[in-house]
């Protein structure tokens, strides 16, 4: 607001100085004339960006609802096609699946885990080491599960927000932008997990700060 | 100090995939009396039931968060001894000191072996 108000005197200093030197006196009506000027070019340039705004929302709102008729569309499965109305809808079934196919998997390590016990020797242990590495290589589903379920947050996050500015400048285009109130950190704000690779904090990493904030062990 | 493997654990995970990795996990290390949690609440209720000597728990759950139970444990005054390893997806600085600062015993980023496992709750609970 300081900024408009400094830009707004700057453009009235400028407008009187330009007049003094073309006019050399300068009546009441002189710097009405000006005003008017003045305000008919920067109701012109607010419109023209606000005009601008609302185009991209509408097309952003617009690319949205296609996407999501598209993840929609990509429903291979007739029986759950009904069950599965949007993306989000979409990913949570990604999410069952693969939860699903790896217990499955972690069951027929069980079976064989129980099948092997007791034949002792080098063959069990290199077994019970084997289906140890298909229980490890499982982690892959809670990674996986939470990216998705982050994603999921993010989707219907902006969906929603793009919804709303739409609608905003749809109905009140020249509304003065409304101050956001600020955000005050929760303990879920913390949520920031899990990392990409080569983009988060590596274990050796954790270590190092926790042994500096535990005064080192 | 002689750690008892017969030591009672509750691993808590909303994902039953990883309640089932890491319990095997502590199979692999020796220790069977695990019971499992399906998020903070649940831990809670059963820590109240019977006595743990590890909590082994995710921070990412609904609706009460690792981190949400942990400052729970320690503000009781019957558990908040109870030694307490996260294990999360949540890697960035500002998570371990906010775990730290709430009085977490260690710290595991996910995915991880049972090697990882093992020298974290040595550093817990002692060698075995």
């Amino acid at each position: 607001m300081a900024d408009i108000n400094i830009n707004l005197g700057r453009m009235v200093l400028s407008g009187l100085i330009t007049l003094k030197e073309r006019k050399g006196k300068i009546t009441l009506e002189d710097v009405g004339d000006m005003f008017l000027q003045m305000s008919a070019e920067h109701q012109a340039k607010v419109s023209e960006h606000d005009r601008f705004m609302h185009e991209e929302i509408s097309r952003l709102a617009a690319y949205i609802d296609e996407a999501n008729k598209e993840i929609f569309a990509m429903t291979t499965n007739e029986k759950s096609e009904a069950a599965i109305m949007d993306a989000s809808a979409h990913l949570d079934e990604v999410v069952k699946a693969t939860e699903q196919a790896s217990n499955s998997i972690m069951d027929a390590a069980d079976k064989i885990q129980a099948a092997v016990g007791g034949i002792g020797g080098e063959k069990e242990t290199a077994i019970m080491d084997a289906t140890n590495l298909i229980y490890d290589a499982c982690n892959f589903q809670d990674i996986t599960g939470q990216r998705i379920n982050k994603v999921i947050k993010l989707l219907a996050n902006i969906e929603q927000r793009v919804s709303k500015l739409n609608a905003l400048l749809s109905t009140v285009a020249s509304e003065e932008a409304k101050v956001v109130p600020m955000h005050t950190p929760s303990d879920k704000d913390l949520l920031n997990g899990p990392q990409l690779a080569g983009q988060g904090v590596s274990q050796a990493e954790v270590d190092r700060l926790f042994a500096s904030l535990s005064g080192g062990n | 100090m002689t750690v008892n493997k017969a030591m009672n654990i509750i691993v808590v995970d909303d994902y039953n995939t990883m309640r089932r990795i890491i319990r095997n996990l502590l199979k692999q290390l020796g220790f069977d009396n695990v019971d499992e949690a399906a998020d903070g609440g649940e831990a809670l209720a059963k820590m109240q039931e019977k006595a743990y000597q590890l909590v082994i728990s995710d921070w990412n759950m609904e609706p009460m968060t690792g981190l949400e139970l942990l400052k729970l444990v320690r503000a009781d005054e019957k558990l908040k001894l109870t030694p307490f390893i996260m294990v999360t997806a949540e890697s960035k600085p500002e998570n371990v000191i906010a775990a730290k600062q709430a009085g977490v015993s260690n710290y595991i980023v996910k995915p991880f072996n049972a090697e990882t496992l093992k020298t974290k709750m040595t550093s817990v609970i002692g060698e075995f």
